[in-house]
């Protein structure tokens, strides 16, 4: 009878995860979420930084992670405008520049914040990694001198105040990354030789590969995932998706463990009778 | 509450979303025509951006408005790619690739090092000092998983009943445990991607979440 | 003219940037400060190469009415009509942007989140503990995997503890081990790209 366990249709996998996970979101059940080390020395080291000082946010994502990334740029532009941080935002992935304009509206309207003199979206620009270098040299000409939406860079405040991608103008980077083009780009072409301090946000399947830069140090924390965003969403006090997301994506977990478990005892029941 | 289903913006998305899901009953006409929309539309995206940030600003700015003719010669290069296309004079669209070859093999000589070699160091650090015990046995694992692991890929090495055997043994157990880790974190990721889509369609769309 | 001189012109571009980067007078000289600009622009010129590929293989399609060709013309015609949209009114403009936000958004992530059915079914499927390998990767996925969710600390208090130190010890030595071997096959590859070793973007045989 176990045997039969190996050989579940998949159409009944997908439906069940369908609804586990419909139902964890219209009936959450509030499973607490502890703010692991990474997340609050990321979360620690920003809220150190002394008013008015630029962090360089990297938004090098897109659209297909939104479920993962977007709440992690939001709950960051939030505690950045919370503690009167300038931003300065570049991509190096096409949707970043974009993503970055749809996240920042609501954040800067609840603390009234200004494009061009809290914050500035420098956008996407191709060439990838020598672009990030060009950067170092001179933002206004790594740029062509305009921003996301085509606008001069030097008519802006922020513009004209942050000059280059080094440690005199910018005082943090955090890089929203969801692969390469990413964060070992600005370890490799900006925070070593620059020595400005960093650290990621990157997606949960990013996590395992980046753990060798926390443990150097080379990162002063890092965000993985939705789990990371909602710690962050802790610490800011600005609950959001992520948080609301966190007990469906517990229960679709869960649900493939259980899958992999029947797999299983069904295979070991059919190698015992052989 | 209080969404409206008919909301065009939710209405198309809601759409799009679903057609891609049919693709779970099995392949089927719909979804392909979606997707080879996509795809068409991304391609289309990345050109319209790619003119307004970076050709239009170098030729009417740059060129045009403050005469910096220099960069006439990066256009031309950059324009010598398209030859590819001309069988008889392909051989000209290698100029602009040895360029960015040649250029990308010396940002990785020029830059890589001074990242990676706190990867090496680090691995020795913790061994003694005021560090707790367990701190200190866990940087002797790290220590051990790093250099077992970098035995196993020792392919040019012999290694049956050596030293270099047995790491390699050890390092393979060390590389499972790290896939293993790696498959864990990108299953959760996945799942989560779906979350995100189930928060649009039922809170964002039929607006039946709190 | 047709193999030497584009040769000596990477080996060239790639010494550039080494002397820019390690040698002081090559710092003062800036040389690498104009190649940068020269590199983007023009790589900026070569947007259209993947498009004219893209179309050609799609106008073939449609010509040849290969199975399927529909779809091509709905590519073709999203491809030239956003395009033309795109670069009238920028992507940020009002109808770009709409269709970026409740087309290209929606349909995109779901793309990506297709993957999540599949994975579980394959995890289901494959993931069996036939050897002792099977049975390590098997443990390790689990414990992350519900470790890295807050069910983990839900079900047994300290699970996370366990998946974060599966994460920060075995799988950091692991990972570093991966990085350091990726590393040194870069640096091997700029090497030879550099002294001629290396030919594929030439053309002809690749490797000598």
């Amino acid at each position: 009878m176990f045997e039969r366990l190996q050989v579940i249709d998949r159409r009944i996998i997908y439906v069940l995860l369908i609804l586990v996970i419909a139902l964890a979101l219209l009936k959450p059940i509030g499973l607490p979420v502890k703010v692991g080390p990474m997340t609050q020395k990321m979360y620690d080291t920003i809220d150190a930084l002394p008013a008015g000082s630029v962090l360089w946010l990297g938004m090098d994502l897109a659209v297909s992670t939104k479920a993962e990334q977007y709440p992690m740029v939001s709950v960051l532009l939030d505690h950045a405008f919370r503690k009167n941080l300038k931003v300065v935002s570049f991509a190096m992935w096409p949707n970043g520049g974009q993503i970055f304009d749809t996240l920042v509206a609501p954040v800067a309207k609840k603390y009234n914040k200004q494009n061009g003199t809290d914050y500035l979206n420098i956008g996407y620009k191709p060439g990838g990694n020598v672009a990030l270098r060009a950067m170092v040299t001179d933002i206004n000409t790594a740029a062509a001198g305009v921003d996301q939406n085509g606008q001069p860079l030097a008519n802006t405040q922020l513009g004209q105040q942050v000059k280059k991608l080094t440690k005199d103008y910018v005082s943090f980077i955090v890089d929203v990354a969801a692969g390469d083009p990413g964060t070992t780009d600005y370890l490799n072409y900006v925070s070593t030789p620059e020595k400005i301090p960093m650290a990621t946000a990157v997606v949960n399947v990013s996590v395992p590969g980046e753990m060798p830069y926390v443990q150097s140090g080379q990162y002063q924390g890092l965000m993985g995932g939705l789990r990371g965003a909602a710690e962050y969403e802790i610490m800011a006090k600005a609950p959001g998706k992520a948080a609301s997301g966190m007990d469906s994506q517990s229960l679709g977990a869960a649900l493939v463990v259980l899958f992999i478990i029947f797999g299983n005892v069904g295979y070991l029941t059919s190698r015992g009778k052989k | 509450m209080g969404a409206n289903i008919f909301d065009p913006a939710n209405l198309t998305g809601a759409i799009m979303t679903l057609a891609v899901l049919t693709f779970l009953i099995k392949d089927n006409p719909v979804f392909d025509l979606f997707q080879n929309g996509f795809v068409g539309l991304y391609f289309a995206y990345s050109i319209g951006l790619t003119y307004h940030s970076y050709i239009r600003p170098t030729i009417v700015d740059d060129i045009a408005k403050k005469g910096q003719y220099s960069y006439i010669i990066p256009v031309v290069l950059g324009l010598l790619v398209y030859f590819m296309f001309v069988p008889s004079l392909n051989w000209i669209a290698r100029y602009p690739m040895s360029f960015w070859v040649g250029y990308g093999a010396g940002y990785i000589l020029a830059f890589q090092p001074g990242s990676l070699m706190p990867q090496i160091y680090n691995t020795f650090i913790k061994f003694y000092g005021k560090a707790s015990f367990l701190d200190n046995l866990n940087a002797i694992l790290l220590f051990i998983s790093v250099v077992t692991a970098l035995a196993y890929f020792f392919f040019t090495v012999r290694k049956q009943g050596t030293a270099v055997g047995f790491a390699a043994e050890t390092g393979r157990w060390v590389i499972m445990i790290a896939l293993g880790a790696a498959f864990g974190s990108t299953v959760l990721y996945r799942i989560t991607l779906f979350v995100g889509r189930m928060q649009f369609l039922l809170g964002d769309w039929l607006g039946i979440l709190k | 003219m047709r193999k030497e001189l584009p040769m000596i012109l990477t080996v060239l571009s790639g010494l550039v940037v080494i002397f820019s980067r390690y040698f002081h007078y090559g710092m003062q000289l800036g040389l690498m400060d104009t190649l940068d600009k020269w590199y983007l622009v023009s790589s900026s010129f070569a947007i259209l190469l993947g498009i004219v590929n893209l179309v050609k293989i799609h106008w073939g399609y449609i010509r040849r009415r290969k199975e399927g060709w529909w779809n091509s013309i709905v590519l073709l015609l999203c491809l030239f009509g956003y395009g033309i949209l795109t670069v009238q009114q920028t992507v940020d403009g009002p109808q770009a942007a709409w269709i970026f936000n409740n087309i290209i958004t929606p349909g995109d992530s779901t793309m990506f989140a297709l993957i999540a059915f599949f994975i579980a079914s394959a995890a289901y499927r494959a993931f069996r503990v036939r050897t002792k390998e099977a049975t390590v990767l098997l443990v390790a996925a689990v414990i992350v995997l519900l470790g890295k969710a807050p069910i983990g600390d839900a079900l047994i208090n300290g699970w996370g503890n366990v998946a974060d130190w599966i994460l920060k010890v075995p799988n950091t030595g692991g990972f570093r081990a991966i990085i350091i071997g990726a590393a040194v096959g870069a640096f091997a590859t700029g090497f030879r790209i550099l002294l001629g070793l290396e030919r594929a973007h030439l053309g002809g045989s690749g490797t000598k």
